[in-house]
């Protein structure tokens, strides 16, 4: 087995909260401050730690997925690794050519075109001119932007500008890849062949250290994950295993933003109010985490200055707070709600919610029926989490099930192998006997 | 980028050449920066690259018209046309006071690159000087063609061919001195961001402190004292002596105040070096 190329070895970084004197009026008042209490102890700014006691080793043709909640240190982790900043304490080894793409397209510059970023670009990861000259038709081709090579970047789509800087950063031919959430970005098949670039590199010996939200590319690429939560490593363990645990932070962290009232909270608006949105599970009990295929509840606290007689309620479902995947509508349902200065709740049964496991969001809006005007529409927050010990790919998960016919001169029982390929066009009730039926039940 | 981590066990033998590739792959990144600095300078201008000669040329004219029309009296000896000290002076302190300017933004205005790529930083200030002093060449060149065209040209000691071959002694001192200041104000820009407007000030008086537009008073007042003791005073006065009469005046105070502008060189670089682990986190 090859030696690890990236060690990181009990690394902690600390980061100062609140702000440091930037001006040199408030360096020179601070310096006056500590020269007249000399003796006295200054108070140490306070400071929080961003990775606490982080270690993991990474060989070539790994790769390695970090995955958390929001400000769990996953990009201080990628940036200890580019050098960009240095641990407080601990180590970090990295050997061989580096290239990290913790931001897509970086280093461009706006007024320049295409053709010169590509080289601008290729300088910066670390790319002599020759080495990108010999490549620039792979990286042109790979972004899919032939046409507008020679146009400023400025006046590029953000998923031209994605594409590019992606291809470039791919195309480093580097010992270590560092790749940090860019492929949010990009369409559906931009994101797969992305996917299948990183695949390749790590096949030919690459050391790739992703981080992302998106948990299906994670264990679609990584042989290993690194869950951390708030700094600190929950485990080093295989990506299946780690969602679980990424599931159970994610959570946590939806306690600790909203202590009070699990779920939704709107911005006090003056006249109507949604005062919270709480997520039950079949035992009634509140909670974030509700089981995968098991009946819920979402009950809606409403209340307004004004009354409302006659209102439309609706409850939209995302999973990144753009796509609504579930729409619940009382207008569309044929109910009105009324919403008086009492407070009024509102409960949704949902016996069963075809989505796959993950983190979910959601809103509210709320129409008065009379005028159609729309009272409230709050922001997407933290709903809940769908639990789901494993995770397929795919965003719905539909009740389904195989059908395979045996071959035709009836000796071959296998007709449907263990792989599970399917017939198209097949008739769509199984006679008993003749088909060999998979039925996939939903766990 | 190569990164050798300072703490890992290296192996020695392949360093020579590693070492060599790392700093070519550091000036390829220089130049290319560089690059990009002045095509964007240049792209989105109508004169383009008339602006390296028309800023010195037109301040020129300015002060040419205040020392003929406005009654000033010159206290020191010029040896030359006052446009011609004036011009070449005016390329020189140029260079200085726009890669310092330069400097002082180059890490705060390249933001996204400071906090999401490495690479060595020293980068942002140096692409910063390299680029005024490829403006400082276009303004010299012109300015040799100007004097050499012109009448004054033959009345006075002017000796271009010699002043060519020794240019780049005389410019290699004054370009140490300002990459050196550059790296101070740069991360002095990036910690406390009132520096660039004290440092524009600071540009503006030592215009007429360093022996620019204003020859060296011949008397013992303190305004003397200053410009005498100021070291780009030497530094500006041995680049007008070299482009116009071909050689270095004052020869034993330039060796000193190169040797003093190697130093300031070395020590705002190893300050630089030191502080360069924090800039990701303080800018």
């Amino acid at each position: 087995m090859d030696a690890p190329v990236v060690q990181f070895e009990q690394v902690s970084k600390r980061f100062r909260r609140g702000q440091a004197h930037d001006s040199l009026g408030g360096a020179a008042a601070w310096l006056w401050k500590r020269l007249r209490r000399r003796g006295r102890e200054e108070r140490e700014p306070t400071r929080f730690d961003a990775l606490h006691d982080v270690s993991f080793q990474v060989r070539p043709g790994e790769a390695l997925g970090i995955i958390g909640p929001n400000g769990a240190g996953k990009s201080t982790a990628l940036k200890l690794l580019a050098g960009i900043l240095r641990p407080d304490e601990g180590r970090v080894f990295v050997r061989g050519r580096v290239a990290a793409l913790i931001e897509v397209g970086a280093g461009f510059h706006g007024e320049l075109t295409g053709r010169e970023n590509v080289y601008l670009h290729g300088a910066i990861l670390g790319m002599s001119r020759g080495e990108v000259r010999s490549r620039f038709d792979a990286i042109v081709a790979f972004a899919g932007i032939e046409d507008f090579i020679d146009t400023p970047v400025k006046r590029y789509s953000s998923g031209m500008y994605a594409r590019l800087g992606f291809s470039i950063a791919a195309h480093v031919e580097p010992n270590v890849l560092l790749v940090d959430e860019v492929l949010s970005v990009g369409d559906a098949a931009f994101r797969l062949r992305c996917m299948q670039r990183m695949r390749e590199l790590v096949e030919g010996g690459v050391a790739l250290i992703f981080v992302t939200h998106q948990l299906d590319q994670m264990q679609a690429i990584c042989s290993s994950a690194l869950v951390l939560e708030r700094g600190r490593a929950l485990a080093l363990t295989h990506p299946r295993s780690a969602l679980a645990l990424y599931y159970q932070a994610v959570q946590r962290g939806a306690l600790v933003r909203s202590p009070d009232v699990p779920g939704i909270k709107t911005p006090p608006s003056p006249e109507v109010r949604v005062n919270s949105v709480i997520f039950r599970d079949s035992q009634n009990q509140a909670t974030h985490q509700i089981p995968h295929n098991a009946p819920m509840t979402a009950a809606i606290s409403l209340s307004a200055t004004r009354p409302v007689p006659n209102a439309i309620v609706e409850l939209n479902i995302s999973n990144n707070g753009r796509d609504v995947l579930a729409s619940f509508n009382t207008g569309r349902d044929g109910h009105a709600v009324s919403i008086d200065r009492h407070q009024s709740e509102l409960k949704l049964f949902i016996d069963s919610l075809p989505l796959a496991g993950g983190e979910y969001v959601c809103n509210v809006r709320i129409w008065n029926g009379d005028t159609l005007a729309v009272e409230v529409d709050t922001p997407f927050l933290a709903g809940f989490v769908m639990d789901m010990p494993q995770r397929p790919t795919g965003m719905v998960q539909v009740a389904h099930a195989w059908i395979c016919r045996p071959g035709e001169n009836g000796t071959s029982k296998a007709g449907l192998s263990n792989r599970g390929r399917g017939l198209p066009g097949e008739p769509a009730l199984p006679q008993s006997g003749e088909y060999l039926a998979v039925e996939a039940g939903l766990s | 980028m190569n990164r050798i981590p300072a703490l890992s066990g290296t192996t020695s033998h392949p360093f020579r050449s590693k070492a060599r590739a790392r700093a070519a792959r550091f000036l390829h990144l220089l130049f290319t920066l560089t690059a990009r600095d002045l095509k964007v300078r240049y792209k989105q201008s109508l004169l383009g690259v008339l602006w390296a000669v028309l800023v010195p040329l037109s301040m020129m004219l300015v002060f040419a018209a205040i020392v003929s029309r406005g009654g000033v009296t010159l206290r020191g000896d010029l040896g030359m046309p006052y446009p011609v000290y004036a011009y070449v002076g005016l390329t020189a302190w140029g260079f200085f006071s726009s890669s310092l300017s330069a400097c002082a933004t180059s890490l705060t205005a390249n933001r996204t690159l400071v906090t999401k790529v490495y690479f060595p930083r020293e980068a942002f200030p140096l692409s910063a000087v390299l680029g005024p002093l490829v403006d400082w060449s276009i303004a010299v060149a012109v300015g040799f063609l100007l004097i050499t065209f012109t009448d004054p040209a033959t009345q006075w000691n002017y000796r271009p061919g010699a002043g060519l071959l020794l240019l780049p002694v005389v410019i290699a001192p004054l370009a140490a001195l300002t990459a050196g200041l550059g790296m101070i104000v740069a991360m002095g820009q990036l910690f406390y961001r009132d520096v660039k407007p004290v440092l524009s000030v600071a540009l503006q008086l030592g215009l007429f402190v360093s022996g620019v537009v204003f020859p060296v008073p011949r008397d013992d007042s303190w305004i003397a004292c200053l410009m005498r003791a100021n070291p780009l005073t030497v530094l500006v006065g041995a680049h007008r002596t070299c482009m116009v009469e071909g050689r270095i005046a004052a020869p034993s105070s330039f060796v000193v105040v190169s040797a003093f502008s190697v130093g300031a060189l070395w020590l705002g670089w190893l300050a630089f070096r030191k502080a360069a682990h924090r800039f990701a986190e303080c800018i």
